[in-house]
């Protein structure tokens, strides 16, 4: 060694290029998503009281706790601390009836994190987005469980997809849109918090957690294929903004269609799934058998990202 | 986030301070095998150390008077100290070298006589027909380019000239930042909005040329031509150049430690600190202050300990931030995973080839994946796999 000329030489980090960051990290984001969800869980605690808390505050446990144990049976690093757990557990947890039972709850927001997120690995590793997987297992397992309008008996609001599907047009020739964006309608408990979401996805845009092409894509292609339907027969046909505003639309276009590790990644790609997700919404709702299509869009909008991530733009240079 | 700190232009940030000669310089070499002095020569500013048998690559000079005290492969030591005075009836000892005369000079010859001078000519003499003079600052934080231009005008011009009589170009264009009112004889000059990654030279090439290919083009950056203009100006050897601490723009010599000079520019290192030589973005991590710099260092950056989150092991989570923001428009959040995997087809496939090496991904990534060394360790990987089936294929044909 050559002698030591400089007084005492710190010991340097060695790191690889780029040495800035931008600061964010996942930790970072799932805490703006939470901030984001806060609005709508305050709004479903004032539709739904202590049945809303419970049920929020069992899937989340439950979420964090089965995604710890995993993480322990899979020999990993127990990365709970990043709150994805409980982004996922409180965003089940917005998709269940208030009135569902603790078992459900516990299975379904378990199998959210296992079959959604665990079972590829890590965080990154799912092709689908998780909550419509706990939705499709909970909702095949026990239907009438998952029925919203079989658990919540005991209320005055009316559910406006079951009247649109059931009774048709005129059930609901005076809905208000105000009202529903108040949250003034039965759903799945968060849900249907739909103002609030908005609220809540538009600060998610502004903090560029997401980005604009899946929200603005969707809505696009739910006003334009609503409006065919709409412009065909009024009368048969409900008003687009009445999809947009009703059910889990919302809830859909700004946190589980955005999913991370389940959305396409390149601008094309985020275009052609939000217009896809849209088309499919309003097409299972003119047509399907479940009221509140919107999980089933998510899902079937998921089994095409892999075709829209091959919408990708020409390489610098490339011919 | 802050879109700021990607802003490329900091005026003019006055004349080059000359730094204080330092205790010590340790000339790096790169592969010069003949070295011409021995462990306790002698030396002083100008002399010859080290010789390259390349024709094309630069000799390394000392920048200092002192006394050798150590030769390696990688480098060489000088002490900085006053030579004995030359013992009763000896002849006085040189203290200098003579410049050489370069005016009369042309093609082999003067390529001989610069190669001798210390400059790297390799890059200088690619056959083009379109020369662009990068005078961006070339990453944030950096911030020599516009002084350069008014405080080192004569230099930059004997490089400019110098530069034209050995490139085969007909034709020469200067990028320079928008609102520059810098001015060149014989040269166009292209106005490039001065905010990173535009001063990488495939986006100023396809800025100017309006084409994404580098045929036919070829790109000298400001500090290069910063280095041959001083040789041209002078005739003597290459010994000082130019590197921007922190911010603050100083003419050092070759080899001068890394520690001296921010120690000079009052900067302090601890344990945990990332010392950087070039650029934030771009630049290498050493982990040793004693670290001489060397003809291409363009900048020294401390980053204190905890400034940013660490490398992570984390999986990509396929946020799309790093596709976003890829002035290459590929998918480094894909290639990194098949470099993880060592699955180089599918990196073809993906154009690896095409990053730019900004470490925009990198900047980016929430997960904090390092991507751009991922990339650049499956380029690398690439380049080799190629090395042996070209091998391979001459041992086929024999
Ligand atoms: S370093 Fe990353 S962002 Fe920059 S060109 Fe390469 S892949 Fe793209
Ligand atoms: S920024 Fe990082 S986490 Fe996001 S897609 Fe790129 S590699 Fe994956």
């Amino acid at each position: 060694m050559a002698k030591q000329s400089l007084p005492t030489a710190p010991f340097l980090k060695v790191a690889s290029a780029p040495h800035m960051h931008c600061g964010t990290s996942i930790k970072g984001m799932m805490t703006t998503i939470l901030l984001a969800l806060l609005p709508a869980a305050v709004g479903a605690i004032y539709w739904y009281g202590m049945e809303a808390v419970r049920v929020m505050a069992l899937s989340i446990a439950t979420a964090v706790i089965v995604e710890a144990l995993c993480s322990k049976i899979m020999e990993k690093e127990i990365r709970i601390d990043d709150f994805h757990a409980v982004v996922t557990g409180l965003l089940f947890a917005f998709i269940l009836p208030a009135g569902a039972e603790w078992w459900l709850v516990v299975a379904g927001s378990a199998a959210t994190m296992v079959l959604g997120k665990m079972l590829w690995g890590n965080f990154g590793g799912a092709p689908i987005c998780a909550i419509a997987v706990g939705w499709a297992f909970c909702t095949v397992s026990w239907p009438l469980q998952m029925n919203i309008d079989a658990t919540m008996l005991n209320t005055t609001l009316v559910n406006p997809l079951s009247q649109l599907k059931y009774f048709g047009m005129d059930a609901i020739a005076d809905a208000s849109m105000k009202e529903y964006l108040m949250g003034n309608q039965l759903g799945a408990l968060g849900a249907v918090q739909v103002g609030a979401l908005l609220l809540g996805g538009i600060a998610l845009l502004v903090r560029k957690v997401i980005t604009w092409e899946i929200p603005v894509a969707t809505v696009a292609a739910v006003l334009i294929v609503g409006g065919i339907y709409y412009s065909i027969d009024p009368e048969l046909y409900a008003n687009p903004l009445f999809h947009l505003f009703t059910g889990s639309t919302m809830l859909a276009i700004f946190f589980l269609l955005p999913d991370f590790t389940s959305s396409p990644n390149t601008r094309g790609g985020k275009i052609v799934f939000g217009l896809m997700a849209g088309f499919l919404i309003i097409l299972i709702r003119t047509y399907g058998q479940y009221p509140d299509g919107v999980l089933f869009a998510v899902l079937l909008a998921n089994m095409i990202t892999p075709l829209c991530d091959m919408i990708k733009p020409k390489p610098f240079g490339a011919r | 986030m802050n879109k700021n700190i990607f802003i490329l232009t900091h005026g003019d940030t006055g004349a080059f301070e000359t730094g204080s000669v330092p205790f010590e310089v340790r000339i790096p070499l790169n592969g010069h095998g003949k070295k011409s002095v021995k462990k306790k020569a002698e030396v002083y500013p100008g002399l010859l150390v080290a010789d390259h048998k390349n024709a094309k690559i630069g000799d390394m000079h000392c920048g200092i008077t002192g006394v050798v005290t150590e030769v390696s492969d990688s480098y060489v030591i000088v002490k900085a100290q006053d030579l004995a005075a030359p013992a009763e009836g000896e002849e006085p000892k040189p203290t200098s070298v003579d410049p050489v005369s370069l005016d009369a000079l042309e093609g082999e010859e003067l390529q001989a006589a610069l190669k001798g001078l210390g400059v790297d000519i390799r890059p200088l003499i690619k056959r083009c027909e379109l020369l662009i003079i990068n005078a961006l600052n070339p990453e944030p934080g950096i911030t020599y380019a516009e002084s350069m231009l008014v405080h080192a005008k004569g230099t930059i011009n004997a490089g400019m000239e110098m530069l034209k009589r050995l490139s085969p170009a007909t034709r020469s264009v200067v990028a320079l930042p928008t609102g520059s009112n810098a001015a060149f004889d014989d040269s166009d000059i292209a106005f490039i909005n001065p905010q990173y990654p535009n001063s990488l030279n495939e986006l100023v090439v396809a800025n100017i040329t309006g084409k994404e290919s580098m045929k036919g083009v070829n790109v000298i950056d400001l500090h290069t031509l910063y280095n041959l203009g001083a040789v041209a100006e002078s005739g003597m050897p290459l010994t000082h150049t130019v590197v921007c601490v922190e911010g603050k723009n100083i003419v050092a010599a070759i080899g001068t430690p890394v520690g001296a000079l921010l120690k000079d520019a009052s900067i302090e290192v601890a344990d945990g600190d990332t010392v950087i030589m070039g650029g934030p973005m771009r630049g290498v991590a050493t982990g040793d202050l004693n670290k001489g710099i060397s003809k291409e260092t363009n900048a020294l950056f401390v980053m204190p300990s905890g400034a940013t989150a660490p490398i992570s092991d984390h999986a990509c989570f396929s946020c799309g931030a790093c596709i976003q923001h890829c002035p290459s428009r590929i998918q480094p959040n894909m290639i990194s995973r098949y470099v993880e995997f060592n699955e180089l087809d599918f990196c073809r496939q993906e154009n690896i080839s095409a990053c730019m090496e900004c470490g925009l991904c990198t900047y980016y990534c929430p997960a904090r994946r390092p991507m751009l060394q991922y990339i650049r360790l499956g380029k690398h990987k690439i380049a080799l796999e190629e090395a042996q089936v070209t091998a391979c294929a001459l041992q086929v044909e024999e």
